[in-house]
């Protein structure tokens, strides 16, 4: 199924906002998370390392330096180390109260928790697996259940000599579920903002669209005006958007050959109407006045001679007709022989002579001697014949007739010409057409019938020679002939 | 009644004058448009029947400028040309008839007939002038009941004066109408038909009805 134009044009647009947006919101989500997140790490680590600061390794005969007022953790470890941590917990409530959301806990570098924070109470914060100096950062479930973030670290703690070969690790948690609810919010947020929006530019789309549209519904408005009855007056105007010129005058060209078409057709009907019901009715008038009374029979033998005489020339416009057709079906087997043009012409031009000789017609051949084509005889007597008896009948009285010859590029270009043609110039190309004629009182009906230029340029597609016309102003009418010359040797 | 035909298919337009010609009509004709146009221009026939595609000037040419010249000639259009938009612009430049090729003779018969008729404004193919009665279709006259034998030139000289009843009708008009152009008749032998036709009509002591109305003409029916 052909999708519309507005269903593309709304699907494209829909679908690059939807696309647009949802990469917008993507990256604003992204970004604002990674900030917030890296701004809370940052936070967190700084705790940690201020923790892990305060963290103090003496061997087990260094001087006590516990002091009142701070909170105080003695560890021995298993080599006999004693870890001093000094932290103000009046300082760090978060880490004092259970419910204070912050968490710190030191393990030694054989994985024994050494020191936690109040806030741990029995609870455990083994959030990550392996650490090393260099800090990490994970999200983790607090022990009181919420939503945290954690650091930890390796680090070699304070203290005497001895005790700088060991290495503690620390972890710090804390809740991070204000920046969690708040990229949730932000989430939700761009969710449903993106989804109005793409509801409110369908809306938009649907009246852009349709007012981006309304030249083309205009144009196929007038375009679904046209039709066989007002073809002639149909034109349609250029007063659109740039974008739908060149369609609307390759249409104008469209109708331009139509209304030519159509014309040719009504023209053609009438023709044939012409050509066949006049004969016909010529016989019926006959037949009937000869009926409406008894006669002698010398008059029933001169109506019979009438009625034979437009059935003889009815005969020969069918046979033609035939020809016409068997032609157009390729019905015809050619024998091609080397033929000499102005012999084949002058052979011809004897049929004719008396009817040119009572016109006072002069004649001329000035084909070349050389001029041969290798064709088929009897087609091409049928061309030649067909253009002298046309050029005789509509020569004018004491008018000329000559026929010239030019070989170039392997072609014979045969020319004949008559004067007193009394022709248009644009109908140069309508001489071809079948009855066709250049008397539109189509004059001698029964005699000629316009079939005969029509048969000689089928003849000539058959033949493989082009054919055309050529009317000049001073009445003179040519018709061109070229057949592919016969090789020499 | 006179007509003119112009057609320039020899055999049609043979036919057509022989056919034209038995039926009592007188017929003048020519199949070169200009000629026609000069040929209706110049006489006064009751009908002109003109075909369409013709050499010198056309047939729609004729008529248009005919009608332009406020002729007012009925004009029946015979032509192969049988599409509505033909038939269309035939009638609306002023044609009163067309009849599409080929056509049934008495059909054109009719048609003619039917012209004449309007032209003289007459509905009824039967006219009665007292005890005279004329059958137009049949062309036989009946006085009082009994047929008359006359010549086709005598029953084309009574149906003019029916047609024209009441009227008095000019020797020209007659030889206008009952003779053709090229007739070698002069006007003088419209007087001797008349008084064939009053031989006939009157005969047997019947009252007379062929009135002769003294440098005028003739009229037809009771007496002014």
């Amino acid at each position: 199924m052909i999708l519309s134009l507005r269903s593309r044009f709304l699907a494209g647009v829909i679908v690059s906002i939807a696309l647009l947006l949802c990469a917008f919101c993507i990256i604003v989500y992204t970004a604002t998370r990674h900030s917030l997140i890296r701004h809370f790490d940052k936070t967190l680590l700084d705790t940690a390392k201020m923790l892990s600061a305060v963290v103090q390794v003496e061997s087990n005969d260094a001087e006590d330096k516990l002091q009142q007022g701070r909170q105080d953790k003695h560890a021995t470890g298993p080599a006999g180390y004693k870890i001093e941590f000094e932290l103000d917990v009046s300082r760090t409530p978060e880490f004092n109260n259970r419910f204070g959301g912050a968490y710190y806990q030191f393990r030694d570098d054989n994985g024994a928790v050494i020191i936690s924070s109040p806030s741990l109470a029995d609870s455990d914060l083994n959030v990550f697996a392996q650490l090393s100096t260099t800090p990490r950062y994970k999200q983790c479930a607090l022990p009181d259940g919420r939503k945290g973030r954690a650091t930890g670290f390796q680090f070699i703690p304070g203290g005497d000599r001895q005790s700088n070969e060991r290495r503690f690790s620390i972890v710090v948690a804390q809740d991070a579920g204000s920046i969690y609810n708040h990229l949730s919010f932000l989430k939700w947020l761009l969710l449903i903002s993106s989804t109005v929006i793409v509801l409110l530019s369908v809306i938009v789309a649907l009246f852009v669209t349709k007012a981006g549209l309304r030249p083309v519904r205009t144009l196929a408005d007038e375009i679904s005006c046209v039709n066989a009855d007002n073809l002639d007056s149909s034109h349609i105007s250029e007063k659109y958007p740039r974008e739908l010129l060149p369609v609307i005058r390759c249409l104008n060209g469209l109708l331009g050959r139509l209304k030519s078409s159509f014309n040719r057709e009504k023209r053609f009907s009438s023709d044939v109407a012409h050509e066949l019901r006049t004969p016909v009715a010529g016989i019926q008038t006959t037949i009937e006045v000869a009926l409406s009374r008894l006669r002698e029979p010398k008059e029933y033998q001169a109506d019979l001679q009438t009625c034979l005489k437009i059935v003889k020339s009815m005969n020969r416009m069918i046979e033609t007709m035939l020809s016409l057709a068997r032609l157009e079906s390729k019905q015809v087997t050619l024998q091609h022989e080397q033929i000499s043009i102005k012999d084949l012409i002058d052979d011809f031009w004897v049929s004719f002579a008396d009817r040119a000789y009572d016109k006072k017609i002069t004649f001329d051949n000035h084909i070349s001697e050389d001029a041969v084509c290798n064709s088929d005889k009897g087609l091409l007597s049928m061309i030649f014949s067909n253009i002298l008896d046309n050029a005789v009948e509509y020569s004018n009285q004491a008018g000329r007739i000559w026929c010239e010859s030019e070989e170039s590029a392997g072609f014979v270009t045969i020319s004949i010409s008559n004067t007193g043609y009394k022709l248009n110039l644009q109908e140069t190309d309508d001489v071809f057409a079948l009855f066709w004629r250049g008397d539109k009182s189509r004059e001698n009906t029964g005699t000629h019938c316009g079939i005969g230029l029509a048969v000689v340029q089928r003849l000539a597609q058959v033949l493989g020679a082009s054919i055309r016309s050529d009317i000049k102003p001073d009445n003179v009418f040519t018709i061109r002939l070229s057949l592919p010359a016969a090789k020499v040797g | 009644m006179r007509l003119l035909l112009i057609e320039d298919y020899k055999p049609m337009q043979k036919s057509l004058v022989k056919g034209l010609r038995e039926a009592n009509f007188a017929v003048d004709f020519t199949g070169d448009g200009k000629e026609g146009l000069w040929y209706a221009k110049s006489n006064d026939y009751d009908v002109i029947i003109l075909d369409i595609m013709l050499p010198g000037l056309d047939g729609l040419s004729i008529l248009r400028e005919l009608r332009a010249l406020g002729d007012a000639t009925h004009i029946l259009i015979l032509t192969a040309k049988d599409t509505i938009e033909d038939k269309v612009r035939g009638l609306e430049l002023g044609a009163d008839d067309y009849l599409i090729k080929p056509f049934e003779f008495k059909e054109l018969l009719a048609r003619l007939r039917a012209l004449i008729r309007r032209d003289y404004k007459k509905k009824s193919p039967q006219l009665t002038i007292e005890d005279l009665t004329i059958n137009l279709n049949t062309q036989q006259a009946y006085r009082d009941g009994r047929s008359l034998s006359l010549t086709a030139r005598e029953y084309a000289l009574l149906e003019y004066l029916a047609m024209r009843t009441g009227e008095v009708v000019t020797r020209t008009d007659i030889w206008e109408h009952i003779y053709e152009f090229n007739s070698a008749a002069s006007s003088n032998v419209v007087d001797v038909y008349i008084g064939y036709l009053r031989k006939k009509v009157e005969e047997q002591g019947k009252p007379a009805l062929i009135h002769t109305i003294r440098g005028r003409g003739y009229l037809l029916g009771a007496k002014l």
